[in-house]
């Protein structure tokens, strides 16, 4: 479950200055600086947080970015397994809902 | 002013300082205020601390003060008892008096795990030679003072036995060359090791069983004030009669291990984030699972060799 309601419209954010990233090997470390937790990420978890830095989008924009950026196909990533990704990111505060669009 | 070891010292002169809570102890990373009404301490610290630089007054504010003192005026008089009151409440059980050196090496541990924010304090020995330092990380039996003692043999300075000291703004860990703690059977393999005399007498019935110190050598602490650079990192677990075997550790592993080892690494936030991940981009890590101590040190010389050590 998400830390609050979301719906598809929902903007996902990831504010940069929140948080420190490197990579090691495969995988990435987070600093979360407003929680002060450490945070491990894969590289599908890793993709989503940066292409909300770059650019805020509803879980389908971000979806279809990331399944781009990591030359993936929804075989390759169901998108309830995206939906839930976000939603981790959401409950340890690395990505948050921005807005609700009635577009 | 020239510094006045321990040894330099008068037996009186330190007792009277101590109960007057004036003595004070400087050794690398830490200056230490202790005060304390036993003789018993007295003992120890001629032995086990004989080269370590003090003052019989304060000359300065310390990073740690500590009294060793009775839990109560009860216990002052009938079945004395100490504790380590390093001015905030610390998880001591009361020893019997004549265990007061245990209680100061456990009330200068707890100050340095629970107040230093000077460090990102990893619970890990440490040592070092020109090249570079090792850290070895570990629960208490995993057998990280015997590894600890080990490279001192092989010419390593000793950093620490029980900490880590990790400097924030660079990847090198700060020496605080405090006796090695041994417990159980460590206390003949170190003192087969090293020879008697470098390990004093065993403090018998304790919470953790028998216990004796390995004094740090008058080099260690000459250069006490020389961090090193971290270059290998190392996780033994002991066990007996089991065949040495050694697993390199990626970085992500190192790191959520030594994560878990900091005990203060949510304290320093994003300094302690940084101070690790730094350190670990320039070290080797290794898990190491061990029964015999001649063969994890065989390991261990081929990794600090393949490290640059």
């Amino acid at each position: 479950m998400a830390v609050g309601p979301y719906t598809s419209q929902t903007i996902w954010i990831a504010e940069a200055d929140d948080f420190v990233i490197r990579q090691f090997e495969d995988v990435y470390f987070v600093f979360c600086k407003s929680a002060g937790t450490t945070h491990l990420l894969n590289f599908l978890t890793a993709s989503i947080v940066k292409n909300a830095v770059d650019k805020p989008g509803n879980m389908k924009d971000l979806y279809d970015r990331v399944l781009n950026d990591l030359e993936l196909d929804a075989e390759d990533c169901p998108s309830e397994l995206f939906e839930s990704s976000v939603v981790q990111l959401d409950e340890v505060g690395l990505l948050k809902p921005k807005e609700y669009s009635n577009a | 002013m020239p510094e006045t070891l321990i040894s330099d010292l008068n037996r009186a002169d330190v007792f009277s300082s101590l109960k007057e809570g004036q003595f004070e102890l400087i050794l690398g990373a830490f200056s230490a205020r202790l005060a304390s009404q036993s003789p018993e301490l007295v003992d120890f610290l001629f032995d086990v601390y004989r080269d370590v630089p003090a003052n019989l007054e304060l000359q300065e504010v310390t990073d740690i003060a500590l009294n060793v003192r009775p839990p109560n005026v009860f216990r002052k008089y009938l079945r004395p008892q100490v504790i380590p009151d390093p001015g905030f409440k610390v998880p001591a059980v009361p020893l019997p008096k004549k265990m007061a050196p245990l209680s100061l090496e456990m009330g200068m541990n707890l100050s340095v795990a629970l107040k230093c924010c000077r460090f990102l304090t990893f619970h890990a020995g440490a040592v070092a030679n020109e090249n570079g330092g090792v850290l070895i990380s570990g629960a208490s039996g995993s057998g990280k003072s015997t590894l600890t003692t080990a490279l001192m043999q092989e010419g390593y300075r000793l950093f620490s036995d029980e900490f880590g000291l990790l400097s924030l703004d660079k990847a090198e860990i700060n020496p605080y060359p405090r006796p090695v703690s041994l417990k159980g059977n460590s206390i003949s393999v170190v003192r087969d090791m090293v020879g008697a005399e470098w390990v004093s007498k065993s403090i018998m019935n304790t919470p953790k069983g028998e216990i004796a110190y390995r004094r740090a050598r008058r080099s260690d602490i000459e250069q006490a004030n020389v961090p090193a650079p971290v270059k290998l990192i190392l996780f033994p677990s002991f066990a007996e009669n089991i065949s040495p075997r050694a697993k390199k550790l990626t970085k992500a592993e190192t790191i959520m291990r030594l994560i878990e080892s900091a005990t203060n690494y949510k304290l320093l936030g994003e300094a302690a984030y940084k101070a690790l991940t730094d350190m670990v981009v320039g070290a080797e890590a290794y898990d190491i699972t061990y029964g015999d101590t001649e063969e994890c040190m065989q390991m261990v010389r081929d990794f600090a060799g393949e490290a640059g050590l």
